[in-house]
């Protein structure tokens, strides 16, 4: 334990004391789409990577929501404390729960707004503005290689990978393709680290066509994203506590930074090949192998093997062992982790467990529609009850009702409401729901933790093929993308 | 020349049949077969890819692989002509097509011993099917 404290802490020391050269730079974008889209995860996600980053001694561009403008722009979850003083609005929401939680507003009733405090902010994400301060950027060093980090939303594309996007500020976007084509001005190395849901569709990057072929871009760009292009991604929950963030960058830069979130030194030594310095990969294979969420996180070279596949190996049933190599590992490690028996038949156990997790769902989601069904009947009823008394609730957005309000009857109610016998009921299923929601996520987390190890199978065998059945440029553009991606946050000259 | 022409109807049917079920039977033996040893990879494709690009993956793999399967298609319809004429051959009538897949999994694979089991077992079911319309054309031909 003691050896890996001192480990860590030897690769945070070597990482923060590592001379930056003048040809690196990093970019962070990150924020949402827009206000309700903007949630506070992201902002802190992303002031702790620009620190991250900064404390790696490199120059980091930041690009957050609406940039400098003093309105709110990020959204967040007032969580009850006894250290934190209640302010005026926390005492009155407080107060008025009991009618929040009437008409299911009761987790509205907790949100607020403000402004962001992300430092350094270069500019705005509105696409039209990112895109031409990234041309700019590249444009003016175009030698430099560059780090792209992106901590927001994304949405799917139905038709092709390279048309998924980033949800950029105003609900403005940013393709994948029309990115790619930013990039084009520079003559350097990229890589780049996306988080959002679909990011998947960002590996296109790193080819010369973004919407088809194998051949790689030149000079290598390559990158980690949280996500395929076809599924959602963990992380944008709206709570701004940080002991429960399992999202793709908590992991990967407590991985390259030898610290988590909170401040505390990782129990696992991240340099695995012992070099004396976490490389981006290394950080990857660590948070593919730690992070217990709902990602299938994967890099640009995976992205690479999957799409090499040969039509004449992908349905072929293999029956040899798994080979010997760094998925075969993280296969082996995480199934010994959830009990899985690699003797026998190891797929079989995890398909069982994956039905088994089904089964779960579909109870808790009986369970849920059930709750709500009597939720609402309850609800109805004292709706029912509250609108003989206070006639305006039936028109929230009237005059009468804006009488009503002004003249405090909304506190009335609240104290009404918490006397009823009913409301206890309510408090009660509304708890419940947000326990089997809860629930549900954790279900679905270890169901990705199956899939992974399906994931990690598929990756083992596939890996071993290209050095079969691959041509050498084939093997040669995997290798160009792995050595892209082992560098470390600073890039080696 | 009646015979002529229906013993020419029934090559071109199995012909056709062979070439246009080689793909399929190939996937869905390597579906059960890794079923059946425990072994995953085909069967959590579905688990980790939309189902969609499994289609589109079938439909490329029907196309690219249809020279293959017009050669199995030919195979059958010379086995058929050649060795249904007489009983003694008619007992190994089809065998052909096995060992034609058996080639197939020699002439492609690096490791051809990994994939034995589902080149044969793709050969065997389409033996069934070059056999099931044997046996249709002989009870046709005393009919």
């Amino acid at each position: 334990m003691l050896r890996t404290r001192l480990a860590s802490c030897f690769v945070a020391a070597t990482l923060l004391t590592t001379q930056t050269t003048s040809a690196d730079q990093a970019i962070l974008i990150g924020g949402g789409y827009n206000l309700q889209g903007s949630q506070g995860q992201i902002e802190l996600n992303v002031r702790w990577v620009q620190n991250v980053i900064k404390q790696a001694n490199i120059p980091v561009t930041t690009f957050f929501t609406d940039g400098d403008a003093p309105d709110a722009d990020v959204h967040y979850y007032h969580v009850e404390s006894e250290s934190s003083e209640a302010s005026a609005e926390d005492e009155l929401a407080k107060q008025l729960e009991p009618v929040a939680r009437l008409f299911n507003n009761h987790i509205q009733n907790q949100q607020r707004f403000r402004n962001h405090q992300v430092e350094d902010v270069l500019g705005s994400t509105h696409a039209d503005k990112l895109s031409t301060a990234l041309t700019d950027l590249f444009s003016s060093s175009p030698d430099d290689p560059s780090l792209i980090i992106y901590n927001g939303h994304g949405k799917q594309s139905k038709t092709s990978v390279d048309k998924v996007t980033l949800e950029l500020w105003d609900n403005t976007q940013l393709t994948a393709e029309e990115l790619h084509g930013i990039l084009d001005h520079s003559n350097a190395s990229t890589r780049f680290v996306f988080t959002q849901c679909y990011s998947g569709g960002f590996h296109r990057l790193a080819y010369k066509n973004p919407s088809h072929g194998q051949e790689l871009a030149s000079p290598t760009r390559c990158g980690f994203t949280a996500e395929s292009a076809y599924r959602l991604a963990e992380g944008c929950s709206a709570s701004i506590e940080s002991d429960d963030y399992r999202d793709y960058t908590t992991f990967f830069f407590a991985a390259l930074n030898g610290y988590d979130r909170d401040g505390e030194i990782l129990p696992i030594d991240t340099d695995s090949d012992r070099d004396g310095v976490v490389g981006l990969r290394e950080a990857h294979l660590y948070t593919l192998e730690n992070a217990y969420s709902t990602d299938l996180s994967r890099s640009t070279s995976e992205d690479y093997l999957g799409a090499w596949e040969p039509w004449y190996l992908k349905w072929v049933a293999d029956t040899s062992g798994l080979p010997s190599n760094e998925y075969a590992k993280l296969f082996r490690n995480v199934a010994h982790e959830y009990g899985i028996e690699l003797t026998g038949h190891p797929s079989k156990a995890i398909r069982s467990m994956i039905k088994m997790d089904g089964q779960k769902l579909e109870s808790l989601a009986a369970r849920r529609s059930a709750l709500h069904e009597e939720l609402s009947k309850i609800q109805h009823s004292l709706i029912s009850e509250a609108a003989d008394k206070w006639p305006a609730l039936s028109g929230p957005y009237t005059a009468a009702f804006q009488v009503m309000a002004a003249s405090g009857e909304m506190l009335s109610m609240a104290q009404w409401l918490s006397q009823q016998p009913d409301y206890q009921r309510i408090v009660e299923l509304q708890n419940e729901d947000s326990q089997l929601s809860d629930d549900m996520l954790d279900v679905e987390r270890h169901t990705t933790q199956m899939q992974k190890l399906m994931h990690f199978r598929k990756l083992s065998r596939l890996k071993h093929q290209l050095y079969q059945y691959g041509s050498q440029s084939e093997i040669d553009a995997y290798e160009s993308l792995v050595s892209c991606e082992s560098q470390p946050l600073v890039f080696a000259q | 020349m009646r015979g002529i022409s229906s013993n020419m109807i029934f090559s071109l049917i199995l012909g056709l049949l062979i070439a246009v079920a080689a793909w399929p039977v190939f996937v869905a033996v390597n579906i059960a077969l890794a079923w059946l040893m425990g072994e995953g990879s085909v069967i959590d494709l579905w688990n980790l890819e939309p189902k969609r690009n499994l289609v589109a993956d079938f439909i490329y793999g029907y196309k690219i692989s249809a020279p293959i399967a017009i050669l199995l298609g030919i195979v059958a319809v010379i086995d058929f002509q050649l060795l249904t004429r007489f009983k003694t051959t008619g007992y190994f009538s089809g065998i052909s097509i096995i060992l034609c897949c058996i080639a197939v999994a020699f002439v492609f694979y690096k490791n051809p011993t990994h994939v034995f089991t589902s080149f044969v077992a793709t050969g065997l079911i389409l033996w069934l099917v070059y056999k099931i319309l044997d046996i249709g054309c002989r009870l046709r031909r005393v009919g």
